[in-house]
């Protein structure tokens, strides 16, 4: 702080304190001394009107009426004694003076007296200051008295005031030094021709130059100023010139090291009267870094932005009134508007009323709770598609911690909800089926826990969900062959593959004996490990039953139709049987009557009475008996007869033997028997159509098999066989077909073939053969449960295998394997 | 002069077997024998035979083929099948070629009546082309309205076989066939018929729509041979005689079993004017062109045209499908019985009665016939024919138009 300060307040508190002492009495010695110089003037003038009069009374000779004179001073004495008062000569002689003493100081006026118009002398008049100097006096000690009493109270208010406005001073100073000193700005003062004058070091800073070098006039500012800012910086200039006359413009300059800087400059045009400019006064800032913070910023922004606009999400930010201050580009996409459009608008400004207002009730919402939301919503495009959005809400805070707004970002999941809606219904779909379906079906933890009963499974194990749920499988009150089952488990666990279980023997609720049959199917988790198993199921037992019947139907029906073929079979031998044996009965007929004609013949020669009459007897009944026929043909008949009851025989056994009574035991069978019976049963079905040619190894060992379901599947395939040659050749052919039947062993095997000579089977129907219900026959004709059953007979019961080659046109061949040892007799 | 007769079978046993027990025929019977079809169809190229006994399954061709080549070739020869097979399929292939069909094992009895009743009216037939033309019917048209009713019935998704029967029993043409089938064993049926409904019945709905719709065993007379006869009344006169026939043996307290047979000879009496009027319309018609005043001047333009009458022609026919002897018997001698040997009160009389007294009650004056009163007196109820005829009337007021 300047001491000046100081004694300008002193200064002004004495100035103060003197005009109050010094110049108050002075002025009242003034007003006082003009008043009496006025008076006395008067005074003088009209007392010289008196004189004159006086003197004129005897111009020439005035002074000799000095009495008169002296009279007449006396007498105009008419104020004061302290007035003094005298008539002087032109030589300055005293003609005549008043009674009174003259007291210094005085004041003296005097005027001319004129005599026969001449100045004959003068009047003069003195007055004495005393009175007035004495009233001045006692005003200056007042004045100095009431001054005091002013001023110092004044001084010391000065002084407060003085000081305060020193320490503000002395702090403003301090600031200002600071500011100018810190602040990376520098204060100029610029001419029209760019010349400037820089007050401060710090240009250096920013430009590399001296202070020195712009003040000097070595450098305009025009040097430095990058060439390609100009001409915006000149746009500025005149804009700003036609208007407010103050501008900021922000410009690169080179500086002394060739950098560029960003510069912002805030200036004021001072500008004549008349409207020339005359200088202008500003601030250059160093904004560069400013400038690159806000390059980043943008740079940073840019990829932001190119982040937000380019995830499919939408995004926005809104202030606290739910107005839109930024959206991204999925957003202005979808509701239509571009975000320059979007900024300021709110959502009632997009969207259907209703959805809009909900919008804004959330941001509500979160800027009152502060709380993130997560909220499903209804969206509606500009297309007016409606899509479902998941969006998020976040209040966005200020650096104060208060909730300026909100802050969204929402993502269309139309296809998810749909996905999901198609997952709960896939879902509803899959409990239905579960409660639809009609199996038995569990499900099972990896650790073997029920966490699946379904009802079927509650109705045909007689436990109920909740009794099962949770339990292990094998702690279940439920009756059955659970080492099995838990072997099949083991099995399917092991393995990763569905396991069946057939025929697993369990007690039905009604306590009956029933059969299920199960399919254990592996869960497999992605990694590869079993999540669970499911097993389904059902009560076979109707089935296994009605499989039973219906090869029981089978078995019946081929019997039924070979009993037609046998009854023929039969009824041919029978018939000639029958012929001859009447026919011998006629003939022994004859023969009797012959024999007693002969008799009688005998006899009569006997007692020799033969007679030409009785011999005529003899030969008409050889004759008419046909003789040599009869001995030509009744032993013809009689052999043929014989022939044919041991063809009926041979029937008969070989049906006996065919449909040996079913036994559940296998049984050492001769299968060359067993297939020559057949082949006899059925030779009614192939001896129209196909020459029977066997070639039975006679070294096969007795196979261990159950014949009667042996002999059916033999009979199937015969018959097929006559059946496919039949196609081939008609029914009633001239050239029939052949019929190979062949055993042999084969290691531990006996292989049975039977081929034919029919058209083969058609590609297509190869892979249905065995299947069950699969019937190249009419409607009507056949089951087609023959070689279905006939696999599962060789397959399933004997352990054994069936198969077929077949050569379309050639015909086909069946080959049936059974095994020799015994290892499978249950 | 001798019945001959060929063998066919491919079992040689079972022809040795045929012929020794045919050797006591061997006097009036000539055999011979084929071991397959083209063998005995060589063997009928060379020499003429009167029936022919066949097997029906033989390698080559089969007996129905075989049949159906006789028949076409030498229509007179009596066709009888001799078979072991009980296949539907194979039976349904021999009904229309054979004219009776037996089954093995046969006794010998059962064949030699079958082939002296078939061959039996033989001689009635003096015209050897009248022989041929009878031998090769194998169905009798029906008539439209019935025909058309049948099939409608059959291929109804609720065929009655009680309807079939109905139908079936008011035609003449169906009836007959009916009976030849049920009477011969080609399915396997030996047992008395009382009717052509029963018959129905016992065929059963499968066999009757296999047999009509497939095998055709029914035909549709068509509009020529309408015109020949008034087919109508023909049809209401049969049925009509049938049930006059069935009453009169009923009220003669004949047999359950011969009432049966009077009524179905009464049915199927006047079958020779129906094989006439469909297979010699032309010449029947001018036959039946001049004045007539009776039934009996029918007979007599029959016979001056063809040498014999519907009678005989149809009796023929019957004999030849295997119709039981007392129904052909009864056909044969409607119009005179008195040259049947059989003198009892049975289907013959009854068919003889109910035939005239249906003329005389429904007839036309030009529509009557002579009732043989000697025959009638013969049998000792000469006096009994006016109770009939009421209980003729009564029948026809009763409506018994129908069977049973």
């Amino acid at each position: 702080m300047k001491p000046g300060g100081y004694l300008q307040a002193g200064h002004l508190a004495l100035a103060i304190s003197i005009i109050a002492a010094v110049f108050l009495p002075l002025g009242v010695f003034s007003m006082g001394y003009q008043k009496l110089a006025i008076i006395l003037k008067t005074e003088v003038e009209a007392n010289a009107i008196f004189a004159s009069q006086i003197i004129n009374a005897n111009p020439d000779y005035w002074p000799f009426e000095q009495a008169r004179l002296q009279e007449f001073l006396s007498h105009s004495s008419l104020t004061t004694e302290k007035e003094f008062r005298r008539i002087l000569d032109l030589k300055g002689k005293t003609i005549a003076q008043s009674p009174s003493e003259v007291t210094y100081p005085c004041i003296i006026r005097d005027h001319d007296l004129h005599a026969a118009g001449k100045v004959a002398g003068k009047l003069e008049i003195a007055r004495s200051l005393r009175p007035l100097l004495g009233e001045t006096l006692i005003v200056g000690v007042i004045g100095c008295l009431l001054m005091t009493g002013i001023y110092l109270p004044l001084k010391k208010y000065v002084l407060d005031a003085q000081e305060a406005a020193e320490k503000n001073l002395r702090e403003s100073e301090e600031r200002y030094r600071q500011l100018v000193s810190n602040i990376p700005a520098v204060v100029f003062k610029g001419y029209w021709n760019w010349e400037i004058d820089l007050f401060d070091d710090k240009i250096e800073r920013i430009t590399g130059y001296r202070k020195e070098e712009f003040n000097d006039r070595r450098l305009k500012w025009l040097d430095v100023v990058a060439e390609e800012d100009l001409e915006n910086m000149r746009q500025i200039f005149l804009e700003a010139l036609k208007t407010s006359r103050s501008y900021v413009r922000e410009y690169r300059i080179k500086t002394k090291e060739g950098k560029n800087t960003w510069i912002q400059e805030r200036s004021q045009i001072m500008c004549h009267p008349d409207g020339r400019v005359d200088y202008i006064s500003g601030v250059f800032f160093d904004i560069t870094e400013r400038r690159q913070a806000e390059e980043t910023l943008k740079e940073i922004q840019g990829q932001q932005r190119a982040i937000l606009d380019n995830i499919p999400d939408i995004a926005w930010l809104k202030d606290r009134e739910s107005r839109y201050i930024a959206a991204n580009e999925p957003f202005a996409r979808s509701c239509g508007f571009s975000r320059e459009e979007l900024v300021g608008k709110t959502d009632l400004d997009f969207w259907p009323r209703e959805l809009a207002e909900k919008y804004r009730r959330d941001d509500a919402e979160v800027i009152r709770s502060g709380q993130r939301q997560l909220l499903e919503e209804a969206f509606v495009g500009k297309d007016g598609r409606m899509t479902w959005i998941e969006t998020i809400k976040t209040p966005v805070y200020n650096d104060q911690g208060e909730i300026i707004g909100t802050s969204g970002i929402a993502r269309d999941v139309t296809a998810r909800k749909q996905a999901v809606e198609e997952l709960r219904r896939a879902h509803a779909e899959i409990e239905q089926l579960f409660a639809s379906i009609t199996s038995i079906l569990i499900g099972l933890t990896p650790k073997g826990v029920v966490w699946r009963w379904n009802l079927e499974a509650e109705k045909k194990l007689g436990l109920a969900a909740v009794e099962a749920s949770g339990q292990k499988l094998h702690l279940l009150p439920i009756k059955w062959d659970f080492s099995k089952l838990a072997g099949a488990i083991a099995a399917c666990r092991k393995k990763l593959v569905p396991i069946r279980l057939d025929n697993l023997r369990f007690r039905r609720p009604d306590g009956k004996d029933g059969f299920l049959g199960i399919s254990i199917s592996p869960i497999k988790a992605e990694s590869g490990e079993i999540s669970g198993l499911i097993l389904m199921g059902r009560d076979i037992t109707e089935k296994l039953t009605l499989e039973m019947q219906l090869a029981q139907a089978q078995k019946l029906e081929s019997i039924g139709q070979l009993a037609a073929g046998i009854a023929h079979e039969i009824n041919t031998p029978i018939q000639y049987v029958g012929d001859n044996t009447r026919f011998l009965n006629e003939a022994f007929k004859d023969l009797f009557t012959l024999l007693e004609k002969c008799k009688d013949l005998l006899e009569a020669n006997k007692s020799g009475e033969v007679t030409g009459d009785l011999l005529e007897q003899v030969e008409t009944a050889a004759r008419e008996a046909d003789l040599d026929y009869l001995v030509d043909e009744i032993p013809t008949a009689i052999s043929q007869s014989l022939e044919g009851v041991e063809r009926v025989a041979k029937i008969v056994r070989a049906m006996k033997d065919f449909s040996h009574p079913g036994t559940a035991e296998k049984q050492a069978v001769d299968l060359n028997k067993a297939i020559e019976n057949t082949i006899t049963v059925a030779r009614n079905e192939w001896k129209y159509v196909a020459q029977m040619v066997t070639d039975l190894d006679p070294s096969l060992p007795l196979v261990p098999c159950r014949p009667d379901e042996f002999n059916q599947v033999i009979l199937n395939i015969i018959v097929n066989a006559a059946h496919a040659i039949a196609e081939v050749v008609g029914r009633e052919p001239t050239e029939k077909g052949t019929i190979g039947v062949k055993t042999c062993r084969n290691g531990d095997w006996v292989e049975i073939s039977i081929s034919d000579t029919g058209g083969g089977i058609p590609e297509e129907i190869r892979s249905r053969i065995f299947d069950p219900f699969f019937t190249t026959k009419e409607v009507g004709k056949g089951t087609g449960q023959g070689l279905a059953i006939s696999h599962s007979v060789i397959v399933d019961k004997h352990g054994g295998a069936i198969d077929f080659e077949t050569e379309p046109g050639q015909g086909t061949t069946f080959l049936i394997r059974l095994p020799v040892a015994a290892g499978k007799l249950e | 002069m001798k019945l001959k007769i060929l063998l066919v079978d491919d079992d040689p046993q079972v022809l040795q077997g045929l012929v020794r027990m045919m050797r006591s025929r061997r006097q009036e019977w000539e055999i011979a024998t084929a071991a397959g079809g083209p063998e005995a169809l060589a063997i009928l190229s060379r020499q003429p035979f009167d029936v022919v006994v066949s097997d029906m399954r033989m390698p080559g061709m089969d007996g129905a083929q075989l049949l159906g080549e006789v028949k076409k070739r030498y229509p007179e020869i009596v066709r009888i099948v001799l078979s072991g097979q009980s296949d539907k399929e194979m039976v349904l292939k021999s009904v229309m070629p054979a004219h009776q069909y037996l089954t093995k094992p046969c006794n010998d009895e059962i064949l030699k009546s079958s082939i002296e009743r078939s061959c039996g009216l033989r001689d009635l037939l003096a015209d050897h082309s009248l022989k041929q033309l009878v031998s090769r019917i194998d169905s009798l048209p029906s008539l439209p309205a019935l025909y058309v009713e049948i099939l409608k019935e059959l291929e109804s998704q609720y065929a009655s076989i009680h309807r079939i029967g109905e139908v079936i029993s008011q035609d003449i043409g169906m009836t007959a066939k009916i009976l030849q089938l049920v009477n011969s064993a080609f399915f396997g049926y030996c047992r008395h018929i009382s009717s052509p409904a029963q018959a129905v019945e016992l065929l059963g709905l499968e066999t009757i729509k296999a047999l009509v719709l497939s095998v055709k065993i029914f035909s549709q007379m068509d509009r020529s041979s309408m015109t020949v006869l008034a087919m109508d009344r023909i049809w209401a006169h049969s049925l009509a005689t049938g049930v006059f026939a069935r009453t009169i043996a009923t009220a003669e307290k004949c047999e359950r079993a011969v009432a049966d047979d009077a009524f179905m000879s009464g049915m199927l009496h006047d079958v020779g004017k129906l094989i006439l009027a469909v297979n010699l319309p032309k010449l029947y018609k001018e036959a039946l062109a001049g004045p007539r005043s009776s039934e009996d001047s029918v007979l007599e333009a029959e016979r001056q045209t063809f040498g014999v009458t519907h009678a005989e022609v149809g009796a023929y026919l019957l004999s030849l499908w295997g119709l039981p002897f007392p129904i052909v018997e009864a056909v044969a001698f409607h119009h005179a019985p008195g040259r049947c040997p059989q003198k009892k009160m049975g289907p013959l009389a009854a068919v003889h009665a109910g035939n005239c007294l249906e003329y005389a009650i429904n007839g036309q004056e030009d529509d009557q016939c002579q009732m043989d009163a000697a025959y009638i007196d013969e049998l000792e109820v000469l006096h009994t024919i006016p109770a009939w005829q009421a209980l003729c009337r009564q029948a026809i007021k009763d409506g018994d138009g129908h069977d049973n």
